[in-house]
């Protein structure tokens, strides 16, 4: 019997991450029935003795399982994972929730990639390079929904990517096109800010 | 005149102290240049190192390698300057001296014969200053040509032709490292203008220069662009701290410009590289896609060892030797290459590659 492992896993992560859900920037997420102390600023009796309840997180789990891919070294798994990370987190994007959502999906592929590194995984340039091949897109679209927001943090978290592949040795060239890119295409459209923004980052790659 | 004997004393001396100084000084010298050739092969041997190691990216650790250098090429200021200070003082006290001991020595008119009995002085004095320059030299060799062929400058490190001289070092795989790019944008400042023009740009992430180089932009139908050159870069201190720079990144240089209109919208670039220790250039391609106002390679560079062109290098000038590929004009553009550290290009070279139609770019090349 012929078992289809990848769309099986591919099924299971569209499952997980089309149930992610991204509240608005302005809503803060102190009010949630799980405490977390690193969230709360100023810790109250009433918190401590209230009854609490880990909420479902559906990327929690989605990352589990790209994590779990990863670990058994599996190439294709991976780069699907990511692949529907980045796809996911453009439809959920929008403008009101544009910071949220890009620190929640960008910080579980920058783990993904730091956990890449680890020299038990053979495939490393592989998906860095599949990664970089992504990123352009994803960026373009961005700019081009005028989330300028979301484009600052993209780049800030591509910018830490980037150190990190620089200082593993890994060809950071197609992340310097993609910033130059950006860059170029922010002062088409007079976003000044994010253009100085892109340009530092890219000065500062390989330092 | 002279008391003979006491003339003779102090000729004696004036040898002595020259010797002393020329034992010492060269000591010093020999010291100085061991330690810093020591340096120098220390770099050099791990910059060949790295330089088989292709597919890795190394660009920072090149350019930590050659700011290396540069740190110990150069002396600081302190050290350097209380040497200075020290031979100089030890030349005038030596120098007085020596007059001291003449004007007592002379007895009686001065008579011509007096005069030219003064001139080892003379010479003595010339011979001073220059064992002041050499130890001066030593200590920073900056532009000197004697101590430069020792110790090359940090600026030679970037040198593709000088490393390709000195050893047997893969030139490809540091051309790869620079990361060179070619990119063609719309020149913004002449929109108005009915021809509107394209500017052709090689990037370098690191600056590697000394080079000849050949490019040519096409397109299935027809050539656009032929450019030529000599690639030398040269970079002033900086100007607000006033370090020397030795190398630098992401920098532009600006090859031609080029009709913008009659642009197909996929274009294919070949840049060829000559370094001047070797027979066979380095080829690059690029196939450009338009997007916007401007063209950027759409595809992985593909970077190769041209087998089937070879030149030759004769007195500095390069030389065809033979070729078998069909890149466009390039038989043509030998004919022209000059040394004068020149970009040349040719637009819409199919209307007649003549040398009146030859235009010189001299835009600085600049970091962006």
């Amino acid at each position: 019997m012929v078992v289809n492992s990848i769309s099986f896993f591919l099924e299971k992560l569209q499952r997980y991450l089309a149930q992610v859900e991204v509240s608005p920037d302005s809503e803060d997420n102190m009010k949630t029935a799980y405490l977390d102390l690193a969230e709360c600023y100023k810790l109250l009796e009433d918190d401590l003795s209230r009854s609490e309840k880990l909420p479902f997180e559906p990327l929690s789990e989605a990352f589990a399982l790209i994590v779990n891919g990863l670990n058994r070294n599996s190439l294709d798994n991976t780069k699907i994972g990511i692949n529907e990370l980045l796809k996911f987190y453009l439809r959920k994007i929008q403008k009101a929730n544009q910071e949220k959502c890009t620190h929640l999906f960008l910080i579980r592929i920058n783990c993904v990639f730091v956990y890449s590194l680890l020299p038990s995984f053979p495939f490393t340039d592989m998906l860095w390079q599949y990664i970089c091949k992504c990123i352009q897109p994803v960026g373009f679209y961005l700019l081009e929904k005028q989330l300028t927001e979301a484009c600052l943090i993209f780049s800030d978290y591509i910018a830490i990517m980037g150190k990190i592949a620089a200082r593993e040795g890994l060809p950071t060239d197609k992340l310097q096109h993609y910033l130059r890119m950006t860059e170029t295409k922010a002062l088409e459209i007079g976003l000044d800010q994010l253009a100085g923004h892109v340009k530092n980052h890219r000065h500062n790659l390989e330092l | 005149m002279f008391d003979t004997n006491f003339y003779i004393l102090i000729l004696l001396t004036i040898s002595g102290t020259l010797l002393g100084l020329l034992g010492s000084t060269s000591i010093f010298v020999s010291l100085i240049v061991q330690r810093r050739v020591e340096r120098l092969q220390e770099i050099f041997e791990d910059l060949i190192n790295l330089s088989f190691n292709e597919e890795k990216n190394l660009t920072s650790e090149i350019f930590q390698l050659i700011n290396r250098y540069q740190m110990h090429y150069i002396l600081p200021h302190g050290p350097s300057n209380t040497i200075t200070w020290y031979i100089d003082f030890s030349i005038v006290i030596t120098l007085s001296m020596w007059i001291i001991s003449i004007i007592f020595a002379i007895n009686g008119s001065i008579t011509s014969i007096t005069l030219l009995l003064l001139l080892p002085l003379t010479f003595c004095f010339f011979i001073l200053l220059f064992f002041r320059k050499l130890l001066i030299n030593a200590i920073n060799p900056l532009d000197n040509q004697l101590f430069n062929s020792i110790l090359p400058s940090p600026v030679k490190l970037r040198s593709i032709s000088y490393l390709s001289n000195y050893v047997n070092i893969s030139v490809k795989a540091l051309l790869k490292q620079s990361r060179l790019n070619i990119s063609i944008e719309r020149k913004t400042s002449e929109r108005d203008h009915p021809s509107i023009k394209g500017k052709v740009v090689l990037k370098q992430e690191l600056s590697f220069d000394d080079f000849y180089y050949y490019i040519s932009i096409y397109d299935d139908r027809k050539t656009n662009f032929v450019g030529y050159g000599y690639h030398d870069l040269t970079f002033a201190p900086d100007n607000i701290t006033k370090k020397p720079i030795p190398i630098l990144r992401n920098i532009n240089i600006t090859l031609g410009y080029l009709l913008w209109d009659d642009l197909n919208n996929h274009l294919i670039v070949s840049l060829l590289i000559f370094p001047l220790g070797e027979k066979n250039p380095i080829q690059f391609n690029y196939d450009m896609q338009r997007d916007g106002s401007f063209f950027v390679p759409n595809k992985d560079t593909r970077c190769f060892i041209n087998q089937n062109i070879v030149y030759k290098i004769e007195k500095k000038q390069i030389r065809l030797l033979n070729h078998e590929s069909n890149l466009p004009y390039l038989a043509k553009v030998f004919t022209f290459f000059s040394r004068k550290n020149e970009r040349c290009f040719v637009q819409e070279p199919y209307k007649g590659f003549k040398r009146q139609k030859i235009q010189v770019c001299s835009e600085q090349a600049k970091v962006l």
